[in-house]
């Protein structure tokens, strides 16, 4: 009864929005050749879903998503690791990487243009910027959160090396991990899409671009593009909340997650399909700060 | 302590030094010498013309980002304690998060025009998600036994949400302040990028189109130590604030 | 230990799985730039693989280059020179990569992804200014025109703006595609011919496209225009106040497709069939205006009325005029966007 009143609650809210779009447009509030009509966009929206521009736009969006994602996550993966483990690496490399991380891409669009002109790869090497900085920290700090008693087992148990960091640190780590490569993901699409619009490569922002040069004749298709940037990252974050939750399943704050909504009163632990995790800014994990395990 | 602060230096002053000598010699339009662009720091940006632009600049943020802060938080609060409405609008608030705020611009340049007004409101706009989503979010993970205990000593509602809850929910509630604030940052930049007559994203873009490089790399350093400071600046707002929270946080850590 | 053998298997699966495709992307990087390049909003011209420059001679060998290029009407000779395969005939497989921008498309050089390239004079002298050396190579469909009704480029005033001329203007906001453009510069001459101190005027840059938006608004007061977005804003009440282009730079050389220099002297021949087959196209348009007009639907993706509609604005001459690059440059100097005006003849490929 109460999933009916919500969806039927959602879907009053968006008529509700979308009404008032038209309306506004209709009333010449809105002027016409300024911003296109909710009508006019929705149709425009529906066209491009049979074109095969809309979708080889969004193939190339896609490819610069995934190629920069990959690449900023294995370097993060591998970097992170190594940093966290070591406690002198670790607090020799946080201030530089707290510097890259404060520089919005934006500001080096134009040197990757020159570099690479406005191609693929200029796409792909500003989102792996983007992606790896808040990652690698996000990696350090999960590296570095073993439970001092997980640990101090270990090393009674004497599991060292490659097994004591596949078997312990690794899944210790996950939950951060998990964190930070959901943030990725969005920031990846963002920058994507930001870099595809101030003209470095081709994809639904270069599209974006183009409409708005052509004129209030392509409006619509200016904020269709725009609508379907959204969905586009609904969905991916979507798709990656559905392979966190199966390939997570074992770890205990899934297990607590699902515990607790059947279990009212029980002190919360911290749910990882929270969607607030997103935030490049780095989560603060509601652990104590991370410092070195030991003193 | 000098240990401590020579570890956490180092590397810097070492990857400082290697793009100074590596760059010394450089001829190329693109990437010229270090001391070209950290002199070029100096004359425009400390001492020169661009500093006003900055000025501009940082005024546009820091009001956005006052006011993304605190609709954030109010509209976070009270979404949460309307069950039905916050069902109802969390699909659409999630869609606004994950769309790139930049596209926006064409529109913010339509209902607001080209000035300080449009640049606030996109500024504003893109920030408060992050801040409104971590409030909800944060607010909703409250302990459910702190709530009842609070109802049943008789604290009003209003007193509920600003006694129990917003200080439960306040490390998620920093941490989307933070992330809102590195949104913020971007969109002063891209704010000002088309359209503008001034403020840093200007700067840059204008550097970009009359190829002078040596300004552009001075601006990417400038932004690198606004977002640095501005961080900085948050950690320790963020550590005195929420002081009581760490603290509390610890002991439980340890008795666990 | 089952879990634990699972997320060992789980964590080794994600490291190798990330440093496999790692690998792959590393590799398929050098190959990544022959991903498809920018096309116009709606269609536009030949999809694009870009591959280097190739050199040797043209004789009996096809070279393949990619050519930048910001679409416009004039860019008629250029595709006609495409599509009638006056440049295969010259050896040359050219593939055309739409931008938004003179500057855009001089990145692109920079990076070696171009090899040949749209570009305006003031970029042009702007790059030389600052070390780069490029060169014109050819004309791109002539120099501009001497009658007024042939210009496409206008300075118009909104309506109840109250602008009457450029003196007018002092203290206004004017809209400008770019701000380092000609036509920029244009309205700074302007100003200062009429006596009025050309800093005080606003200049804002905003798209041609959303200009009649802004004049009606009055966000702008006056605004440097070009078809076909000038039938817009005169059709909601703007007044032209002139011609700029055209009364400051008659017959003068504003636009060009350049090369870099390195390229120039790695590639002679080449760029000497390169010149040739532009000459050829643009002799050519002088005399058949319609037909080439029609390269354009496919080039700027226009129906054919619209097509044949557009005014060339050009007066067909394949030679440059080096005096009006003089002047430009100039020009230039005088109002601070350059500190040294670069050696006219050097921008201009004399072989």
């Amino acid at each position: 009864m109460r999933n009916f009143l919500t969806y039927g609650l959602r879907l009053a809210v968006l008529a509700a929005a979308l009404g008032l779009w038209q309306g506004l447009s209709a009333a010449g509030v809105i002027r016409a050749d300024e911003f296109p009509s909710m009508s006019q966009t929705a149709t425009a929206l529906w066209d491009l879903l049979t074109q095969s521009a809309f979708w080889s736009a969004v193939g190339e969006t896609l490819e610069g998503w995934a190629l920069g994602l990959v690449i900023g996550v294995a370097v993060a993966l591998l970097i992170g690791t190594l940093i966290g483990l070591n406690g002198f690496a670790y607090r020799s490399a946080i201030g530089v990487i707290e510097f890259f991380k404060a520089i919005p891409v934006i500001a080096i669009l134009p040197i990757g243009l020159v570099l690479w002109g406005a191609t693929l790869t200029t796409k792909y090497a500003l989102v792996a910027f983007a992606v790896f900085w808040p990652l690698v920290i996000q990696v350090c700090y999960g590296v570095r959160s073993l439970d001092p008693v997980v640990r101090d087992t270990t090393t009674v148990l004497q599991v060292k090396g490659l097994r004591k960091f596949f078997t312990v640190i690794l899944p210790s780590a996950a939950p951060f991990i998990a964190t930070g490569l959901r943030v990725a993901v969005a920031v990846a699409l963002v920058v994507d899409i930001v870099c595809e619009l101030f003209g470095a490569g081709s994809g639904i922002g270069e599209r974006i671009l183009l409409a708005e040069n052509a004129g209030p004749t392509q409006y619509p298709q200016m904020y269709a593009y725009i609508v379907a940037a959204g969905l586009l990252g609904i969905f991916l974050a979507g798709a990656f909340t559905v392979a966190e939750r199966y390939v997570l399943h074992w770890h205990e704050s899934q297990r607590a997650a699902k515990d607790e909504s059947q279990i009212r009163g029980y002190p919360e632990r911290r749910r990882l399909t929270s969607v607030a995790q997103l935030s490049p800014g780095g989560t603060t994990p509601r652990t104590p700060r991370c410092r070195p395990a030991r003193a | 302590m000098a240990g401590n602060l020579a570890t956490r230096v180092w590397l810097f002053v070492v990857l400082f030094l290697v793009w100074w000598f590596w760059s010394a010699g450089s001829k190329s339009l693109y990437f010229p010498p270090l001391s070209q662009i950290l002199k070029s720091v100096w004359d425009q940006w400390v001492t020169g013309t661009a500093r006003a632009q900055l000025g501009t600049s940082l005024e546009h943020l820091l009001v956005g980002y006052v006011i993304a802060a605190l609709v954030g938080i109010g509209v976070g609060a009270l979404l949460w304690s309307l069950r039905y409405l916050r069902d109802a609008t969390s699909p659409y608030l999630y869609f606004l998060y994950v769309l790139p705020a930049p596209v926006l611009v064409p529109a913010a340049m339509t209902l607001f025009g080209i000035g300080f007004t449009m640049k606030v409101v996109l500024i504003a706009f893109a920030a408060v998600w992050p801040t409104l989503l971590n409030t909800l979010d944060g607010m909703s993970g409250v302990d459910q036994v702190k709530l009842d205990t609070a109802r049943v000593l008789g604290v009003s509602p209003a007193g509920r949400v600003l006694r129990v809850v917003l200080p439960a929910a306040a490390p998620q509630i920093v941490a989307g302040l933070r992330n809102s604030l590195q949104v913020a940052i971007i969109l002063m930049v891209v704010s000002e990028w088309q359209a503008s007559s001034d403020g840093i994203g200007f700067y840059i873009s204008n550097a970009q189109q009359s190829f002078d490089y040596v300004g552009m790399w001075s601006a990417f350093i400038v932004l690198a130590i606004i977002g640095i400071i501005a961080n900085l600046l948050f950690v320790a707002a963020e550590n005195r604030a929420l002081h009581w929270h760490y603290g509390a946080r610890a002991v439980e850590g340890r008795i666990r | 230990m089952r879990s634990a053998q699972r997320s060992a298997r789980y964590a080794a699966g994600v490291l190798l799985l990330g440093m496999t495709v790692a690998a792959t992307a590393c590799s398929s990087s050098s190959s990544s730039s022959s991903a498809p390049a920018a096309t116009t909003g709606g269609g536009g011209a030949a999809s694009a693989t870009s591959s280097a420059g190739g050199s040797g001679s043209a004789s009996g060998t096809v070279t393949n280059v990619t050519l930048g290029y910001v679409p416009y009407s004039d860019d008629a000779s250029l595709f006609y020179a495409q599509d009638s395969g006056i440049f295969k005939k010259h050896g040359l497989n050219v593939t055309f990569v739409a931008q938004a921008s003179p500057v855009a498309v001089e990145a692109s050089m920079a990076s070696g992804q171009e090899q040949f390239g749209f570009i305006t004079t003031p970029v042009l002298i702007n790059l030389a200014s600052k070390g780069v050396g490029v060169k014109c190579v050819s004309t791109v469909d002539g120099n501009e025109p001497t009658n007024p009704a042939d210009d496409t480029t206008v300075l118009v005033a909104a309506k109840g703006s109250g602008i009457k001329s450029i003196k007018d203007l002092a203290g206004k906001n004017v809209a400008e595609v770019q701000l380092t453009s000609l036509n920029s510069l244009s309205v700074m001459v302007l100003a200062k011919q009429a006596g009025i101190d050309p800093h005080s005027i606003h200049q804002i840059a905003i798209p041609f496209a959303q200009m009649p938006a802004a004049l009606s608004q009055g966000r702008v007061q006056a605004a440097v225009i070009v078809a076909p977005f000038t039938q817009t804003a005169l059709g909601e009440g703007a007044t032209v106040l002139t011609h700029p282009n055209q009364v400051l730079f008659p017959n003068g050389t504003l636009t060009c497709l350049d090369a870099m220099g390195s390229y120039i002297s790695a590639n002679p021949t080449v760029v000497s069939e390169f010149r040739a087959a532009m000459n050829e196209a643009v002799t050519y348009s002088a005399t058949h205006q319609a037909e080439v007009k029609q390269s354009l639907v496919k080039g700027l993706s226009l129906t054919s009325a619209v097509a044949a509609k557009q005014v060339l604005a050009t007066n067909f001459s394949t030679t440059f005029n080096q005096t009006s690059i003089t002047q430009i440059a100039n020009d230039m100097k005088e109002f601070g966007i350059i500190s040294t005006a670069p050696d006219p003849s050097s921008l201009i490929w004399n072989p």
